[in-house]
């Protein structure tokens, strides 16, 4: 007795996992990852076929009988083409860009379609509803955006999506679940309102004053990040590969924004500060560095450096 | 059901040139019981055809839900007078063209537009209960394309705005179905009905 519960328990478990299968992208929709019910407009369909019927039967009448049983194989043969609208698709979730708490995170996924027939009405589907909806061409590929609100910092995990289509009639509708492996980092939110960045690190003195632009020291190999302002414009004018200016100043006095020094404040607090400095910090155009526990940024500015550094204070545990 | 949210603020569910080839196809199929409809369900499901057209040209809303459950009663008992039952074959046909013509007026919501095209098979194929000529079978076998490429489009979230895009896949689709008709029509079980 026990045994054959237990063997029909495994049974439904193999039937739930099946029915639960989730494809981790990057995947290609394949034949046994994707699933095909009739919609509720395909039960009406079949519920308009079965008045016909009755009327064939009911008026013995070859032809009314032809029409129905010719609208039963149309939708049936619509199964092959609903599913075959998703087989081959190769489905790619793209690394979505960063975003501060608060606003919308953009999980963008890419569909190719390999195949030589255009893949009409694919769509992007989360808890039965419908979030975004796109064509994909032949020998071509398209693109869906998932949008999620963000309330805490850190990496987003992105829920697990549907990619379906009821193309061609919409009688049928044929999905794959799919698990998106880019997770969105959310750096935290800033601090508002005047919050003025620390002193240098020789306090003051001489930083008064200075636009950080006075000492020029050098040319260096311009790097992406680098602030317009001191890119060397003349020398890009020569035809010559772009240079920025290294002015003394930036070099000298880097800030420290530094964990250990807002004691005073909560852990989210100090961070909301710390962020909102190096957004200010690397506004201005200065060179900073970052203090956490059990971390140190060195100094530098750009936005690889900007981004490094809200990466740490977004991943803080 | 889900609350009926005001056409402006989606957009209308077809474009005009979708809505305009729905309206003249539902006619198509609607045409030739004509000849067998009293004279006043001709006048409203021609009225209710150009009402629509109208609405959907102008932007205007569509008629309020009372008046149409007003048609739709009054449609109804109209055609219970002239036949004397609301089922068989005249009395049904009949009550066919005024659903159709009355739903034209109520396509809020995806579902309706399904619900026409429906219609429009019945009314399709209901006119084999009154001709079997070679040239009905090939009006009717068209209407009947016709109505399939128009579902192709019309129960797209958002629909193309050709109507006509997806007419090749639908020919593709209706000769690959002749086979499993055949196979159906000759070995689908038929209940026999002794009178």
């Amino acid at each position: 007795m026990t045994a054959a519960t237990s063997v029909l328990r495994r049974q439904a478990q193999r039937w739930g996992l099946r029915l639960g299968r989730r494809l981790a992208t990057p995947a290609t929709l394949v034949y046994r990852g994707i699933y095909v019910l009739p919609t509720r407009n395909g039960l009406m369909f079949a519920g308009m076929l079965f008045v016909l019927w009755l009327t064939a039967i009911n008026y013995g009448n070859n032809l009314i009988f032809a029409f129905t049983f010719l609208l039963a194989s149309v939708a049936l043969v619509s199964i092959l083409h609903t599913f075959r609208n998703l087989r081959g698709l190769q489905v790619t979730a793209l690394p979505p860009e960063p975003v501060f708490v608060g606003e919308t995170a953009v999980f963008p996924l890419q569909l190719r379609n390999d195949s030589s027939v255009a893949r009409p009405a694919v769509g992007l589907e989360l808890e039965r509803t419908l979030i975004d909806l796109t064509d994909v061409p032949a020998r071509s590929h398209a693109g869906l955006l998932l949008r999620r609100p963000t309330l805490r910092r850190g990496l987003l995990q992105p829920p697990a999506v549907r990619i379906f289509t009821i193309f061609p009639l919409g009688l049928f509708h044929a999905w794959s679940t799919l698990e998106l492996n880019q997770p969105c980092l959310v750096y935290p939110a800033p601090e508002t309102g005047p919050v003025p960045l620390p002193a240098g690190a020789s306090s003051g003195g001489k930083r008064q004053g200075r636009s950080g632009q006075d000492d020029f020291q050098e040319l260096r190999r311009y790097r992406p990040g680098d602030s317009p302002r001191h890119v060397a414009w003349r020398v890009v004018a020569r035809g010559q590969d772009p240079q920025t200016k290294v002015f003394g100043g930036e070099n000298l006095m880097p800030i420290w924004l530094d964990w250990n020094r807002l004691a005073t404040l909560p852990k989210e607090a100090r961070i909301a500060r710390l962020c909102r400095w190096v957004l200010d910090a690397e506004a201005s155009g200065q060179r900073y560095g970052l203090r956490l526990p059990g971390q140190e940024i060195a100094p530098g500015s750009g936005a690889e450096h900007r981004h490094r550094c809200l990466q740490a204070l977004a991943l803080l545990p | 059901m889900t609350a009926a949210a005001p056409t402006s603020s989606r957009g209308p569910l077809l474009s005009l040139p979708t809505l305009t080839t729905l309206l003249l196809i539902t006619a198509l199929a609607a045409a030739p019981h004509a000849p067998r409809l009293p004279a006043w369900l001709l006048v409203l499901a021609v009225g209710c055809g150009l009402w629509r057209y109208w609405a959907a040209r102008r932007g205007e809303r569509l008629p309020p839900g009372w008046l149409r459950t007003l048609l739709t009663v009054g449609a109804a008992a109209g055609i219970y007078l002239e036949h004397g039952s609301l089922l068989g074959r005249d009395p049904g046909t009949a009550l066919l063209v005024a659903m159709a013509a009355l739903k034209l007026l109520e396509m809020r919501q995806r579902r309706d537009v399904h619900v026409l095209m429906y219609l429009g098979y019945l009314l399709a194929a209901t006119q084999f209960l009154y001709d079997q000529s070679i040239g009905m079978i090939v009006y009717l076998a068209l209407t009947g394309w016709a109505l399939t490429v128009l579902l192709m489009v019309a129960h797209q979230a958002r629909p193309p705005a050709n109507p006509w895009r997806h007419a090749h896949l639908a020919t593709t689709l209706l000769l690959q179905a002749i086979p499993v008709m055949l196979i159906l029509f000759v070995f689908f079980p038929r209940v026999a009905v002794t009178r």
